[in-house]
């Protein structure tokens, strides 16, 4: 029966590890960037952005109960 | 038909929604069935009259014209501005005294977009006799514009929006203290950050997203930290 460290290709040893720590930490400073560019966008900007949210969360809480009269993507400009 | 035999619960779908004859017709936005009375005499399957009415009916946009383009048409969508201008002018003619955006349109003022559906509009009311407070005056004004209600909702220039008279002395003091934001050139009055975090934490609107709302405001650099206090305090409220 082969063991684990059997089972490892040579080539991952190349593969560079980074200690988890390092790897969540980068990930939470790029989501709170994209929070922070969302928060300073331009109003008409957000405002589109509510828009095309509407039509990705629509679907979904159509699939968990039934949309409300008001529930629809608006159809206005900016 | 829907509100005749489903209950209003037929809805018509996201692509169809808000769909229309509006150009110069009589039979005015929204679709459905419209019923015109003709007047006739000893007819039983053919009518010369309703087909006459029928035909004036179908002409009647048709005699506008088409749109000169695309952009033309990209053109008529009614603009958010317009849904602002139309609170101004509510306020400017008396039916409410004064407002203050509130709910998730108005975190999109101050933090990044939310998703909703709606905007919800703080309002006090004209001082009326009696101790029972009305929207009858809203609701009037509406549908003198030729903005439809429903159910809680006014179409606003294609916005529902909801209309809630401030229900507390918080809700009062928000609205007072509102910031006065210009969006294209219409100023908009916008409940601010401090006071929506409050909102957020009353008891009764203590709901998961709200509280993930108020987190969201709590992490803005530019919040009062000491004025959210000072209100919390205020109105014996708590994290």
């Amino acid at each position: 029966m082969r063991s684990l460290s059997d089972m490892v290709s040579r080539s991952d040893s190349r593969v560079e590890v980074q200690p988890l720590d390092d790897l969540l930490q980068r990930l939470w400073q790029g989501k709170a960037e994209l929070h922070r560019r969302h928060s300073t966008l331009p109003l008409p900007e957000k405002v589109r952005l509510v828009m095309e949210l509407q039509r990705i969360v629509m679907p979904m809480i159509a699939r968990q109960r039934p949309l409300r009269s008001w529930e629809r993507p608006w159809e206005i400009e900016p | 038909m829907s509100a005749a035999f489903y209950e209003s619960k037929l809805l018509p779908h996201a692509s169809t929604f808000g769909q229309g004859v509006r150009a110069g017709s009589r039979l005015g936005g929204g679709a459905g069935i419209v019923f015109f009375p003709v007047k006739h005499d000893h007819r039983a399957a053919r009518s010369a009259e309703e087909a006459r009415l029928a035909a004036e009916i179908v002409e009647e946009p048709l005699a506008a014209g088409p749109p000169p383009d695309r952009a033309a048409l990209k053109w008529r969508r009614m603009p958010f501005a317009d849904t602002l201008r139309a609170l101004n002018t509510m306020k400017a003619e008396g039916v409410i005294a004064e407002y203050g955006i509130a709910g998730a349109m108005a975190m999109v003022f101050w933090t990044e977009p939310v998703p909703t559906f709606d905007l919800d509009v703080l309002v006090l009311m004209p001082p009326a006799e009696g101790a029972l407070i009305s929207l009858q005056g809203i609701y009037r004004w509406a549908e003198s514009r030729g903005y439809k209600a429903q159910h809680e909702h006014v179409l606003i220039e294609g916005l529902p929006t909801q209309f809630i008279p401030a229900p507390d002395p918080l809700a009062r003091e928000a609205i007072a203290a509102a910031a006065e934001i210009d969006y294209q050139g219409v100023v908009a009055r916008v409940v601010r950050p401090e006071y929506l975090v409050a909102l957020y934490l009353q008891p009764q609107a203590k709901t998961p997203k709200r509280r993930e709302r108020a987190a969201m405001l709590l992490a803005l650099p530019s919040l009062n930290r000491e004025e959210v206090g000072a209100i919390l305090e205020r109105h014996g409220l708590s994290f």
